[in-house]
């Protein structure tokens, strides 16, 4: 089995050149032999249909007051005018 | 000594007055103090918990009905989050991170005035088994602190067995807090699946993780679990079942309850001497009258792949929303918004937590989900029947906790490849209650460990027949280098 | 070769629910930024989503509103992607299990009034994004997750559409749909209702689908419409020069009208869709059920053509009138007088007295004018005692006040003079003194009746009767 960790790492949003990855070695190889160990035997077994499964209780629609925005931005690295930064997205 | 009792025994002494809880704190906290070595917190609220103790003492000095647990010091897995404080999940992703907000289960222990005295070492993101992947250092194990206290719930361990705290709170999800319970030689219980409250506690792998309390005595683990137990509407899977006090029964015989071994459990991998060790607690067990039964489940062999597949598919869209732009560690250069979501991530993760993204991330693709994640959905229906009709025919199932004793710090990588979770991911894969409780040491003088499994939300029965146990032994003490009396 | 379009829609409802889809934050628009936000809704580790009732209500409400099958049993899944508008990295919304499936919706495809039909694949819940913010006084994005989470339906439509104007007209008839049930306020210019847009070509006569482009950011109907044709343009020309529509996502630009390639199929994003493990399976009780299907109203493209019939309205008014619901009772206030006529009273409505409430950033429902009071002014202009301009004056002034339309006719001296013998002698008046005129008229220049009849009316200060003053100029000119 060929994996693609190049592949894998852009979905994830993880980087194989820069952080901590790029202090491994061999990941490829670790990933294959990891994918192999714990692939598990095909079975036949019918997962239960949602009507055999416990339905979940609702809330009901009642506004409950928001977080003060300071409390809510205090954790983050970057904040202006009552927002959260990034670079530019456009 | 103060540090040795028991929370019931502390409790006793609190409300007969032979104790303030300001005393029992202090107490606590010196031992904390004496016991940094071993990296059991990553943070200790010395001034929260005097504060909160003075209060209580003064409740109790008006006259105030309490409750038992109020006053009693206890230590919270540093990914369940206390309002202003720190929640680090002993990462460096979140190393500066305070939560807005209380933990429902934390709400509730605030609301038994019982003392949060500080929040305790993990492995990075509840990730490992061995305590050594925290961004904080490793929780070492305070019966040979050449050890690990075995993970994730690393110093919630180390703290109940050196007496820094009477109880603490973990999170399981393949088997966190019963490894190091049994590593640590202390007690610690996964309650079933939903019975539990999950707000506040950051998800690993969110349709496995389960809170729940660790201690020297199954007494107080029942007393925990049955203060913070029930529905939470604050969490969709908290469950509406009517949940039987434990504590009430606790103390009745066991007569007659029949305990189910399963034989896969007991295979070549296993150590003789903790073979030994379990055979012995069976033997205790018949001499309480209880009634043995040889049984099967022919697919545990799976159920360590059947909990990697699912764990690390969760974990890796849990772990997500780790970008730096709302909360958590952000990189320093970056040119657009996906590098600096990339190299956040890249930087703020430790290689193994990301191998376990990228494995989760792998099971989770269109191409692969079929072949990974699915069928690690089919075979932990397959699991869960199996276990299912093994639990019709028994009360409770019991084996060892672990196949090993706590491995020597620096030994992990070694460890990883033996699978420390063999045993444990049985019941966190089908949602069904089990408690680790200490059974001998080992010729090293490592603790041991038996596992007990339950029915589902029978947690009355499981800790019934744990406690007779404790009590047929004695009790299980603090690590005798920590016991300061001997 | 003549090429057919085929159009499938996805459309996104924002619904009108108290609070968001997973916690208890307020839902509405606007406001402080970052204001209406919490741990679960801003994605913060240990938070938990709980679904909000009011949105399994209302997605089973437009199900049954519109023929769906609804699924009793439904779940909720996870879409992983990353943005920087996305708080926890996925969004929960619905893959294989949605809440419902199927229905259709008719709807008028043209001014003759020809019925035609859009067959749905499915009506899935889900949550929206936040917004990001750009200013050209910062170098950054900064983001607002106050719409974070706030409960969508995504309504997915069979590839029925065959044209832009097929598709213009069904989506203003699903968003008055949606709005006469009461699940979405409609508001296009707070973003709603927003819509990506399929589209492939295929030889006319051809019964395979070619390959579809798929078109995000189209805001408007009328930016749909845009890019529908834009875009069937675009393939037919690279069909027709020899080459192969590539399967791909397009950003469609309606300032610049044209889109650009967002994505390739090559670099389509795998979103990794599993089971949203913190929630369990959504059931439809028999309660909300009840709840849901109960008054569902004539659904407005009914309502259209009964408008059309009973009333004589154009299609285009009718349409109007029934995507706003305060109007639409006006109209309906005003009609039952039974006075004046129907056409003029819609007229009003649309017109300039919507003019005058956007002026006034009001809405009708806070604003004096009642609709007696609108019939009692048309029925002066129908009966001549007060001209059309006058009516624009006499809305301007009693919008907002207490007065009466008699009283700012009083007050405005608004009345036109009809009597003919005062409007005679002011006529012969105008005559004498510009002689030459009936010369003029008589050569066949015979515009200048229009400046003998404003000249009377500059006179009389506005208050003579125009189509009074023209029939007595016309007459003295014959005399003469």
């Amino acid at each position: 089995m060929r994996i693609h960790i190049e592949t894998l790492a852009e979905n994830a949003m993880l980087s194989l050149s820069h952080g901590e990855l790029a202090k491994e070695s061999n990941l490829e190889e670790y990933f294959e032999n990891l994918l192999e160990v714990v692939k598990l035997p095909e079975i036949q077994e019918d997962l239960p249909s949602l009507e055999e499964t416990q339905p979940m209780i609702l809330r009901p629609d009642e506004i409950q007051p928001s977080f003060p925005r300071d409390d809510m931005l205090k954790n983050a690295p970057q904040t202006q005018a009552g927002c959260y930064v990034v670079p530019k997205t456009v | 000594m103060i540090t040795n009792l028991t929370v019931h025994e502390l409790s006793e002494k609190l409300v007969s007055k032979e104790l303030t809880a300001t005393q029992v704190t202090q107490a606590f906290l010196d031992q904390i103090k004496a016991t940094n070595d071993n990296g059991a917190f990553i943070s200790v609220d010395v001034e929260g918990a005097l504060e909160q103790a003075k209060k209580v003492d003064e409740k109790r000095e008006k006259g105030e009905i309490l409750s038992p647990l109020a006053g009693i010091p206890i230590g919270i897995k540093d990914n369940i989050h206390i309002k202003d404080q720190l929640s680090t999940c002993g990462s460096k992703m979140l190393a500066t991170f305070r939560s807005p907000f209380d933990a429902t289960v934390v709400q509730r222990m605030k609301d038994q005035d019982m003392v949060l005295i500080g929040k305790t070492n993990m492995d990075e993101f509840a990730i490992g088994t061995t305590g050594e992947s925290s961004f904080f250092g490793p929780s070492k194990n305070p019966w040979n602190t050449q050890h690990v206290a075995g993970g994730s719930s690393s110093g919630s361990a180390t703290a109940v067995a050196e007496g820094a705290v009477p109880i603490a709170l973990g999170t399981d999800t393949g088997g966190s807090i019963r490894v190091p319970c049994a590593f640590c030689g202390i007690v610690g219980l996964k309650p079933t699946y939903g019975t539990l409250s999950r707000y506040g506690a950051v998800a690993m792998a969110s349709s496995l993780d389960q809170i729940g309390p660790m201690a020297r005595s199954v007494k107080d683990i029942a007393l925990l679990f049955d203060a913070i137990k029930g529905y939470d509407p604050k969490d969709a899977v908290s469950t509406q079942e009517e949940l039987t006090p434990s504590v009430e029964t606790i103390d009745q015989n066991i007569k007659g309850i029949k305990i189910g071994l399963p034989k896969e459990y007991f295979n070549h991998q296993l150590k003789p001497e903790i073979r030994e060790a379990v055979e012995q607690v069976i033997e205790t067990y018949k001499e309480l009258g209880a009634e043995m039964v040889e049984v099967s489940l022919p697919s545990a062999d799976q159920v360590l792949n059947c909990y990697y597949i699912i764990s690390s598919a969760e974990l890796s869209s849990n772990l997500a929303r780790y970008d730096g732009v709302r909360f958590g560690y952000r990189t320093e250069e970056y040119d657009d918004w996906e590098e600096l979501f990339i190299r956040s991530r890249s930087e703020g993760f430790s290689a193994s937590v990301q191998k376990r993204i990228l494995a989760g991330t792998y099971f989770l693709s269109a191409e692969q989900y079929e072949s990974y994640y699915q069928r690690a959905k089919q075979w932990q229906k397959k699991i869960s029947d199996e276990v299912t009709a093994v639990l019709d025919r028994c009360d409770v199932l019991l084996t060892p906790t672990t196949n090993f004793t706590a491995p020597q710090l620096g030994a992990k990588n070694g460890v990883e490849a033996l699978g420390l979770d063999f045993a444990t991911v049985t019941a966190s894969v089908t949602g069904i209650p089990a408690i680790s409780m200490p059974c001998g040491l080992s010729s090293q003088g490592l603790p041991l460990g038996v596992q007990l499994l339950g029915a589902k939300y029978g947690e009355d029965v499981l800790l019934r027949t744990a406690y007779q146990y404790e009590k047929a032994v004695g009790g299980f003490p603090v690590a005798p280098a920590y016991r300061g009396d001997k | 070769m003549n090429y057919e379009t085929i159009i499938g829609l996805e459309i996104h409802v924002e619904l009108r629910t108290k609070t968001k889809a997973y916690c208890g934050c307020e839902n509405s628009f606007g406001g402080e930024v970052n204001s209406r936000t919490c741990p679960v809704c801003a994605g913060l580790p240990g938070a938990l989503p709980v679904l909000n009732e009011q949105v399994v209500e209302y997605a089973t409400r437009a199900g049954l509103a519109m023929g769906c099958q609804i699924n009793r049993y439904s779940k909720q899944d996870r879409k992983n992607y990353f943005y920087p508008d996305t708080a926890k990295a996925y969004q929960i919304s619905q893959y294989d299990i949605p809440i419902c499936e199927g229905g259709s919706l008719e709807y008028i495809a043209d001014k003759e009034g020809n019925v035609k039909t859009v067959t749905f694949e499915r009506i899935q819940m889900e949550e929206d994004a936040g917004k990001m913010l750009h200013n050209e006084s910062f170098e950054g994005t900064l983001i607002d997750y106050n719409r974070c989470s706030v409960p969508l339906i995504e309504i997915v439509t069979n590839p029925d559409l065959r044209s832009s104007s097929d598709a213009r007209a069904f989506l203003e008839t699903l968003r008055n749909t949606l709005i006469a049930i009461g699940v979405t306020d409609g508001k296009m210019q707070e973003g709603s209702i927003r819509c990506d847009v399929n589209v492939s070509v295929r030889p006319e006569g051809s019964s395979e689908f070619g390959t579809r482009v798929e078109m995000k950011n189209v805001n408007t109907f009328s930016g749909a419409a845009r890019a529908i044709e834009y875009e069937s343009a675009r393939q037919i020309q690279v069909l027709q020069s020899g080459g192969t529509i590539e399967q791909e996502t397009r950003r469609w630009d309606d300032a610049l009208g044209e889109n650009q390639v967002l994505r390739t199929k090559e670099d389509a994003d795998d979103y990794r869709y599993f089971p949203e493990p913190d929630l369990l399976t959504i059931y439809v009780t028999d309660e909300i059920l009840a709840a849901a299907g109960k008054d569902i109203p004539r659904l407005p493209h009914y309502e259209t053509l009964y408008f059309v019939n009973e009333y004589n309205l154009p299609l285009d008014d009718a349409n109007l009138l029934i995507g706003q619901p305060e109007k639409k009772e006006f109209f309906l206030a005003a009609a039952a007088f039974n006075r004046v006529e129907k056409t003029g009273i819609a007229n009003w409505i649309l017109g300039d007295i919507t003019r005058s409430l956007n002026d006034h950033k009001v809405t009708l429902e806070e604003v004096k004018l009642t609709p007696e009071e609108l019939v009692i002014m048309i029925e002066q202009i129908e009966q001549g005692k007060i001209s059309t301009a006058a009516g624009k004056t006499i809305i301007e002034e009693i919008l907002l006040t207490d007065k009466t339309p008699m009283e700012v006719i009083k007050e405005k001296n608004l009345a036109q003079i009809s009597d003919s013998s005062a409007l005679e002698d002011l006529a012969r008046q105008i005559l004498e003194e510009h002689p030459n005129t009936v010369a003029e008229y008589q050569s066949g220049r015979t515009n200048v009746l229009g400046f003998l009849v404003g000249q009377a009316m500059k006179a009389s200060k506005g208050q003579g009767n125009p189509a009074a003053l023209k029939e007595i100029f016309l007459n003295l000119i014959e005399q003469a």
